[in-house]
Formats: C-alpha cells, structure tokens, sequence
C-alpha cells in the first residue's frame, strides 16, 4: 500500500470519523445541544467523505487490501457513493424535525446522539461491503443495523415508535441469529474466515450440501434488510413509528447495504453456489413484488404507503441476481443509484409539508408547484417511466432475468410495474387534482433545500441520457 | 474554406435543430402567452439562423467533387451493449446530398412561411401558440433528415406526426379542423406501427439500424439469408422488412388508399399547408424512400410498390384536381399527385441506373418552392375573397398585382413549362421513366401532366381572371408587406431552381454508394411531348375557363363528366369512412370496451380484493410476523434444494 492507492482507503477512514467527530462537537462546542451545529459537523464531514469518494473513484488505482480483512473497489466505492448521499439528505431533512415548534408530531429532540448513530449506521454499511472475511462482514452489518433501531424509535413519546422499534429489534435478533448460524455452518464446512480461503474450498467441493444450507441461512439475513417478502413484516411498522428521515435512510441507504451484503457473498466466495439459489431468487422476488404492490393500493399514511412501495423496488432488484457477475452488478448499481435518488426526493417532499398522510401534498401544484413537478418527476421514475432514468434502472434488471430465460418472471414484473403506476399515480394526481386543505399556505423552501431537490430531480433526467454514467457503473463492475 | 472537415458550419450543422428547438422552448414557455409579437419575431429570426447555416452548410458541403456522407455530429445517450449486438442510440447529424438538400428546402421554407404567418394570423388569439408550433414543426422535420439512424428517424417522424396534429388542429374550435388532424394523426399512426415492426426486424436481425450499416450490401444479403415462414408461406426477411418499412411512408407522403388525411388537413391554417405539401410531413415518405433507397432497391418488392403506387396516385389525384372548387383542395390534390411522380420516380430507378432517384429528389426541391408560394397566395386570395370557393373569386388580377404574377409563375412552372423549374424536374422524371423501360408509368405520367396543366390554368384563370364573382366582399382586398414579400421571395426559385440546380443535381444527387452516373442516352423527344402535353392542358383550360366563367350548372358533357368524376370521388370518401369506421373501428371499439376495458377492471378488482387480504394478513401482532419468517426460511428450503 503506498499513498496513491491510501485515497480509496480514505473515505471509509473519514466516514468512521464521523460520529465520533458529530459527538465531539456537541459535547464540546454545542453547550445548548441545538441542531445547527452538529449537523453541520457532520455535513462536513460527509461532502469530505463524498470528496474522497469522488477522487478515489476517478484515481487509477482499481483495488486496494487492507489487512487481508478489507478491501476497496470501484464498485464499492459507488455503494458507498449511495450509503453517504442518503446520509447526507437524510440528515437535511431532519434538520426541520430538529426546527419544529414544541409539541408537533414532527418533533425530534437530541441532535447529537441522532446525527451519531446516522454516521455510524452509514460506516457499518460502507464496512458491510468491503469485508473480506465473515468476522469483518458481520460487525459492518451489526454496526449498519443497531443504530437503525434506535432511530427507528426516536420518537420517544410515540407509542407507535416504540412498538415499531421493539418489533424491528425482535426480528432483527432473529435474522441476526440465522446469519450467524448461517457463518458457522459456513465455517464449519470450510473450516476458513477468509473469503478468499472459503472460495478455494468451494472450488474443490462444489456441491457440498452443508454450504448450501449456509448459504440459505446467510440470505435470510439479506432478505430482512431488504424487506423481502416474506421477511418484510416489520417494515410498514418500523417506517410508520419511525421519524421521517430515518424512514428515507432505512428504504435507501439501507436497501442498498442489503443489496451490497448479497453481492459480497453471492458474486464473492458463494458464488458457485448461486445458480442453485436461482429459484430462491426468483420467487422470493415474484413473491416480494406482489406483496408490496398489493400493500400499497389502499395505505394512507405516507411512511407506511412508502414502505410497501420500497418491498415492491426491493422485489425489482432481486431480479439482478438472476445474471451473471459482470453484467449483474453494474445492473443493480444503476437500479440502485436511480432508485435512491427518486425515493429521497419524494421523501424530502413530504418532509418540507410535514405530511403524515400521503394525502397531505393535495394541491401542492398550486401551494408549490415545483415541488409538485418534484414529486411528479421522482414518482415517474420509480414507476420506470421513459425518459427518466428509473425506466432504465428497471430495464436492467428485467434484462436480466429475461438474459437468465425467466420471460414469465419478466411478465410478471412488468404487470407488477402496472400496478404500480397507479397508486404512484393516485399520489400525483391527488398533487394536481385534489383541492389543497382549507388551511393550506404556500409551502416556502429554504434556498439550500431547494438547490438539494434540484439538483436529486436533475440527476433523474440527466443519468439516463447520460451515456458516461452507464458506462462507469458498467465498468466499476468488471 | 472548401473542405468539409474544416467547415464551421458543418461542424456546427446541430444548430439548425437547435435553434427551432430553442425557439419553440422560449415561446412554448415564456413568451407564447405574454408576448406573441416578440414570440413571432423570436420564431422568424431563429429560423432564419438556421437557414443561413444550412446554406453555409450546403455551400461548403458541395464544394467537395464527389461529396461522401459523413457524421457531423452525434451524442450516444442510450447504450445497450448487451443486446443485439452492442445496440447504440443516440441523435446525431448525417450529412449527405439528400440530408443537406432538404436542410436547405425546410430551413429556408420555414422561415418565409414563419414570416408569412406573422401576417396571415394577426390578431388571432392563437398567435402565440402558432409561433411555438411551428418551430417545433421546423425541429421535427430537420431531426429526421439529418437523422444518422432509424431509431432517431422514428422518433423525430412521430414528432413530426404530433406537430402535424397539433397545427391541422389549430382552430380546436372548429369541428372539421379537430376532425381533420385526428384524421391525420390516426391514418398516418395506422402506417406508423407497420414502419416500426419493420424497424425492429432491421434491428434484431442486423443489429444495427445506422443507415451506413443497413444500406450497405451486406446487411441486404445478410436479410436476404433468412427466411421468415408463416401459415405455411416463406419469403425474405429483406422482402418483408422492406414492405413494412415503407409502409411508413406510404402513409406519411399519403399513397393511395391512405392519401384521405391529406385534402382535408387543409382545416389547418393556410400557411400550415404551405409547410405541410413542401417541405415537411409528405415529404418525409419520399424521403425515407430515397433513404433507404439501396435496402428496397435490393429486396424489389419495396419499389414495385413505390412505382404502381406512385403512378396510380399521380393520375387519380390529378383527375380530382380537375373538379374541385375549394382553392385548398386543388392544390391538396395537386400535391398528392406530384407525390405520386416523386414515388414513381424512385420506383423506376435502380441503383446501376439511378436517374429516377436523381430525378425524384430534384423533384421535391423545385415542387417545395412553388407548392408553398402556391398555398401563400391561395391564403392571399383567400383573404381577399373571404372564401375559399374558386367559383366565388375571379378577377382579382389588378387588386393583387404580385400574388398575380407569383401564382402565374407557380401554375406555370407545376404545369411544366419551360424555363420554370417544374419543367425540368418533370422532365427528368418523365424521362427516367422511358428510360428505364416503363412504357406504361411513362404514358400514366404523360397524361397526368396534361392534366396538371389543366387544372393549374384552370386554377389561375377562375382566381384572377374573368369578371368578379365575390359579390363585393373582395372589396377591401389588399396584398400585406408580411405576406407578400415571402411570396415574391419565394417565387425566384420557383422560376430559376429547375434551370439553375439540375446540373448538380445530376451530378451529386446519387444513391449512397455510387459517386458517377453513368447517364443513360436521354431520349430527345421526351422534353418536347412533354411541353407539348402541358400546353395542351392549358389551350383546353383558356378555352373552357378563359372567356369568362358562368358557375352553372354544368351543359357541356366534358364538364358535366368531370363533375360525375367528383361524385365518384365523394363516393370513394364515404366508403373509405365506411371502411375506416366500421370495419376497423367499430370492432376495435367493441373490443376495447368490452374486452380490454372488461378485463382491466376485473384485474383491478381482484387487485384490491388481494389487496385487502395482504393487509388483513399483516395484523400488528409480532408472533404472526416471527411466524411468518419461519415460513420464508422453509420456503428457502424448499427452494433452495435441500428438501431432497
């Protein structure tokens, strides 16, 4: 290791500074524990993080091992561009739960230990997906997950908080338990950590039944965070309780760690064990889609609408893991990449009309009608309309299973898709059709905020006519 | 200066897409509504840039000796590198002689016709709008001849189908204008779908839809290869692909049976149809034929097509001409006609004897300049008659000196008469055609000329001639600045562009692929039958129209034939409408309501039912939530092959 590989060790090195840097400010220069501070400690620290990303992405150096336990590439860097984006939005949108007045439901108390445990989530997820040995890949995870069920019950008042925080707690210890009943079946097949030793003994015994058994232990540990059906019971809850940022971060930055979790181990050391699993993946992402889908028809409260909505993406994505490596992971990055930008913008949407219902952006296209073309262009995309690049994103995966011969699962998908488009749809049309409440006033946008929802809704448009972006997240890949 | 790989303005030839696309944002947006006389001049001048660049672009393009197509600017925005090949999208600008041509014709039309509208639509509370339309007509027709591939020719041709729509429809007020563009809109749409299975087949089995790749002989041959059987029969995917592909443009350049959108798209406003029968949308058939002139030319069946099509149109349209009285709807028939000459044109050429090809495309750069004037100064004439019946003008020569003299020249030079510029391209035409071995396309063109010319003078003479049947609402006719200076400017390539332009077209107007001519003997005689047919034309009309016209009711029996043709004309409408509505779209109708209508909101019900059911299911209680991961990790087992 010299200095010129040391930068795509960099980020990961800042973004674990981080919390520690966000509780240093406010124990020491934060004597009123106000907001303002520490999230601008921390929003420092993260475009530093994005700094160092971007660098280390563009340096020639493709691959850096650390230790023989850690290890940086070009297409983790790109998911640890997602962990610290929707760090990033997310810790913007709950500045304004910080700023509301007393008694709102919207209101969050104690910044520093919130902004922490963000950080720290966001470090075990960049952690998650460069380990190199199952010891590494599940302290990320743990360090990715419990500082979520915190957050998730923040609203410490809230009945509905608690109960969605001890309902992801429980669940969550009962995945945990699988994954790791799933490493030490692995372990005690292999009798190695090492991914790169497991891989070797892999390649010797290809069939071993034991591994596979591991495998299916360690995919249930995935599928919890992905909220795959029929392991995404907590979701609606957890989202409904939680405050509204966390929600955004847990169906983006943390779907995607997810995702980073499966590519680690089913394109690293299980690879061989994958075109077993392809029927796993198929119907749980047929059986995933169907259920968020139908989840979504009728909800009324936003986080909970948002939250079958994100069951249904996550069904989407396990489309990818239908393809082989090269083409797989450039795929799944780009879904993911498009899918984090539509979901944050509709996220920070609702958070500048603190809405609870999805019903509170009635009329938003004439108390605000750019933010109604926002929520309008970032549905769009979800729903995978041409030309926004959430059709591309879409196209990919479906591409995938239809390359891996599941034309049947693609008709499904695109059905699934139909469905869809509609509760999407209800939503935008309620923005331009409905009437806005009696007491709505125009929604005012602080000029920072606006720039962050320009520049999200700009990045739907421009990524899919923007031939560059394919091509690096197709090479990141290789 | 010369070279094209230095040229400025070739390497900045994008700006004549750009600038009708800018001017169309600014005024769509900004300007339409507030300001519409700044949104008119906003149109004009942008379209003027862009004339005077693709007139930069033509100077420095020809200037080469044998000038070679070339990519002068393109942007990959959609790669699929892992289908069908390494498929690549992305818009670009593919010069060659036909593309630079029709830059020049649409750039410079448009904006005479831009400067035309300013006046024609004064004080119409569209203005604005219009002015946002029209440059987005301008931007769809410049997108799809530069267009370097199918996929960007496609979608700039369905642009041009909805900008179509968008402007016949113009006056939405008006039942038989709103008719009238979905008229349009469907027929050419109907033609579309067949035009895009043709593209996807291209697509699929070369892998590429470039022109340079699919008019290469290889991709004819490798088309050629594969069989396509269906019910039993088999022919060539070439055959077949090329049938379909040209399916587009029969109905864009509006071939018999799909030509009834086109007489009645004159409900538009009338410098809409001036741009609609020149530069842009019926052209646009024609010009995919020549484009993809050396694929149909290898599979046949596309030209046969292009010939019988071409020819029989040609005299059909021309014998309605004959008989109608709405000003618009000579010419609209007029057009239909020269589309046909064009076509068949194309038809007779091959490509080791490629007249016809020269031929159709100096064609349709000669009719652009007069068919436009020609519809200006019907919209003159309209506004000073306040009619659009012939048999309600007459005599109007002295109150509009210059659309006088500019309708002369155009009914001339339509009619074939030399040195006007119809009369070469006419010529060249007619003469393909002899060459080629079509004895009978020619004698169909032969006629048909005589007929153009009658009804062309007929045409002049009901309008200008004669005493005055208006009934004193011609009384404030006047010629307006706006109006009449695009006619008189219009009127000198209409005059001069047949003598001034046919050696280059002979010379660079070629196929892609060949770069000489090899010229066959042009028949000496064909020139003079051709002349002599045209003034025949006219002699017969001076002599049933010239001596003053009574609007009777037909005694003559040649008239009162022509006027029996008309009634088999209105009977040939009512059964295409027939055709159209009742066999086609009455059971597409039912279908839709009963079965797709039927079967979407039974979906939709069982969706909601199932919808239901998933939240019944999900009851808050965190047992049944652990349970049900237990049933997920049994799933897994089963699944994941275990259970053995």
């Amino acid at each position: 290791m010299n200095l010129s590989t040391a930068i795509l060790l960099l980020p990961d090195a800042l973004l674990l500074l981080a919390p520690f840097v966000v509780l240093f400010v406010d124990l020491f220069f934060n004597p009123r524990h106000e907001a303002r501070p520490v999230l601008r400690a921390l929003s420092w620290v993260l475009l530093a993080v994005g700094g160092a990303l971007a660098a280390a992405l563009c340096c020639g150096e493709r691959e850096v091992v650390f230790l023989h336990a850690y290890r940086v590439t070009p297409w983790m860097l790109w998911f640890k561009v997602c962990f610290t984006g929707a760090a990033l939005v997310a810790a913007r949108m709950a500045e304004g739960c910080f700023a509301v007045a007393d008694g709102h439901p919207a209101r969050l108390t104690r910044p520093g230990e919130f902004f922490t445990l963000l950080a720290f989530a966001a470090g075990g997820m960049s952690v998650t997906v460069s380990a190199l040995d199952l010891i590494t890949l599940f302290i990320g995870l743990e360090m990715a997950t419990i500082p979520l069920y915190v957050l998730s019950g923040f609203y410490r008042r809230h009945l509905d908080s608690a109960e969605g925080a001890m309902k992801f707690i429980i669940m969550g210890s009962l995945a945990t338990a699988f994954v790791l009943f799933g490493y030490s079946l692995l372990y005690g097949a292999t009798g190695h950590l090492q991914f790169s030793a497991i891989a070797a003994y892999l390649a010797e015994h290809p069939g071993d039944p034991l591994v596979r058994a591991a495998a299916l232990f360690i995919f249930t540990a995935g599928a919890f965070k992905l909220a795959l059906a029929p392991f995404h019971m907590w979701a609606p809850d957890v989202y409904q309780g939680a405050p509204l940022p966390v929600a955004a971060f847990l169906s983006t930055a943390s779907k995607a760690a997810a995702a980073g979790f499966l590519v680690v181990l089913f394109y690293g050391p299980l690879a061989p064990v994958r075109p077993a699993l392809a029927p796993v993946f198929a119907a749980f992402a047929a059986a995933t889609m169907l259920v968020g889908n139908l989840g979504s028809l009728r909800q009324t409260n936003f986080r909970r609408f948002m939250a079958y909505s994100s069951i249904a993406q996550a069904g989407y994505l396990l489309l990818g893991f239908l393809a082989e490596r090269e083409y797989a992971v450039g795929a799944l990055l780009y879904f993911l990449v498009v899918y984090l930008t539509a979901n944050l913008a509709v996220f920070f949407v609702y958070a500048t009309v603190r809405g609870e219902d999805v019903a509170a952006v009635n009329g938003l296209s004439r108390t605000n009608p750019a933010l109604a073309a926002v929520l309008m262009l970032a549905f769009f995309s979800l729903a995978g309309i041409p030309p926004l690049a959430g059709f591309n994103g879409k196209f990919w995966l479906f591409a995938a299973a239809a390359g891996a011969g599941r034309y049947w699962l693609v008709l499904f998908a695109v059905l699934n898709s139909v469905v869809a488009l509609y509760y999407y749809m209800n939503v935008i049309r309620a923005a331009y059709i409905e009437p806005p409440a009696a007491d709505a006033r125009p929604v005012k946008l602080p000029r920072a905020d606006a720039l962050l929802l320009f520049v999200l809704v700009a990045l739907l448009l421009v990524l899919a006519l923007w031939p560059a972006f394919n091509r690096a997240v197709f090479a990141a890949a290789l | 200066m010369a070279d094209p790989a230095t040229s400025w303005a070739i390497a900045h030839s994008w700006l004549t897409l750009a600038l009708p696309l800018a001017a169309f944002l600014v005024n769509g947006l900004a300007l339409g509504r507030r300001a519409p006389r700044a949104a008119a001049a906003v149109a004009v001048l942008a379209n003027f840039a862009a004339a005077v660049v693709a007139l930069l672009v033509a100077r420095d393009y020809f200037a080469a000796a044998h000038p070679a197509p070339l990519l002068a600017w393109s942007f990959p925005w959609l790669e699929l590198p892992h289908f069908a090949g390494g498929l690549m999208l992305g818009i670009g600008c593919w010069l060659d002689p036909i593309a630079v041509m029709m830059l020049v014709l649409i750039t410079v039309i448009s904006t005479l016709v831009h400067l035309y509208a300013a006046g024609y639509l004064r004080g119409d509370p569209g203005f604005g709008r219009f002015f946002a339309l029209l440059p987005f007509f301008a931007f769809a027709m410049t997108g799809l001849v530069i267009a370097p591939d199918l996929v960007q020719l496609y979608i700039f041709w369905e642009l041009v189908g909805l900008a179509s729509y968008l402007l016949i429809g113009f006056w939405y007020t008006k039942p038989a204008a709103v008719e009238a563009s979905k008229k349009a809109f469907i027929i050419t749409r109907f033609a579309d779908a067949f035009f895009l299975i043709g593209i996807v087949l291209v697509a699929t089995a070369l892998g590429t839809v470039q022109f340079a790749a699919v008019n290469a002989p290889a991709a004819g041959a490798a088309l050629a290869a594969s069989p396509v059987v269906f019910g039993g029969h088999s022919c060539s995917l070439l055959a077949l692909a090329a049938v379909l592909l040209f399916a587009g443009a029969w109905g864009k350049s509006a071939m018999f049976p799909l030509h009834v959108w086109l007489p009645d798209a004159m409900e538009g406003p009338t410098p809409v149809s001036s741009i609609i029968h020149s530069a842009t949308m019926v052209v646009a058939g024609v010009y995919l034929t020549a484009r993809l002139f050396p694929l149909f030319a290898a599979a046949g069946s596309a030209l046969f097509l292009a010939e019988t099509l071409g020819a029989f149109t040609a005299l059909f349209a021309a014998v309605m001409a004959c008989v109608q009285t709405d000003i618009k709807r000579v010419l609209a028939y007029s057009t239909l006609s020269q589309l046909g000459f064009m076509m068949f044109a194309l038809g007779v050429a091959d490509p080791a004897a490629p007249a016809g090809y020269t031929a159709s495309m100096f064609h349709v750069f000669t009719h652009a300049f007069f068919k436009s004037m020609l519809f200006l100064c019907a919209g003159i004439l309209i506004h000073a008659a306040h009619t659009n019946d012939l048999l309600g003008m007459g005599g109007l020569r002295r109150k509009l000196p210059v659309t006088h003299a500019a309708t002369l020249i155009g009914c001339l030079a339509l009619a074939g008469i030399w040195p006007l510029s119809g009369f070469f391209s006419k010529d060249a035409i007619l003469a393909s055609a002899w060459t080629a071995g079509r004895p009978w396309i020619f004698a169909v063109g032969l006629a048909t000329s005589l007929l153009t010319a009658f009804y062309m003078a007929r045409f002049y003479l009901l309008a200008f001639h004669g005493a005055s049947r208006a009934a004193g609402r011609d009384a404030h006719a006047h010629e307006d600045l706006l109006m009449a200076l695009p006619v008189a400017l219009l009127a000198v390539p209409s005059a001069a562009a047949g003598w001034f332009a046919e050696k280059y077209f002979a010379q660079h107007m070629l196929p892609p692929g060949l770069h000489t001519a090899e010229h066959a003997a042009h028949a000496p005689w064909v020139p003079w039958l051709a002349l002599g047919a045209a003034v025949a034309g006219i002699l017969y009309a001076a002599w049933r129209y010239g001596r003053g016209f009574i609007p009777s009711a037909p005694k003559n029996p040649a008239v009162r034939l022509a006027w029996n043709r008309f009634y088999v004309d209105e009977l040939w409408q009512v059964f295409a409408h027939w055709l159209m509505f009742t066999l086609v779209a009455a059971p597409a109708k039912w279908f839709d309501s009963v079965v797709i209508d039927g079967s979407l909101d039974a979906s939709a019900w069982v969706m909601q039912k199932l919808g239901a059911a998933q939240r019944a299911w999900q009851n808050g209680l965190v047992q049944r939530y652990l349970a049900a991961m237990l049933v997920g990790l049994l799933a897994l087992w089963l699944l994941g092959g275990l259970a053995k």
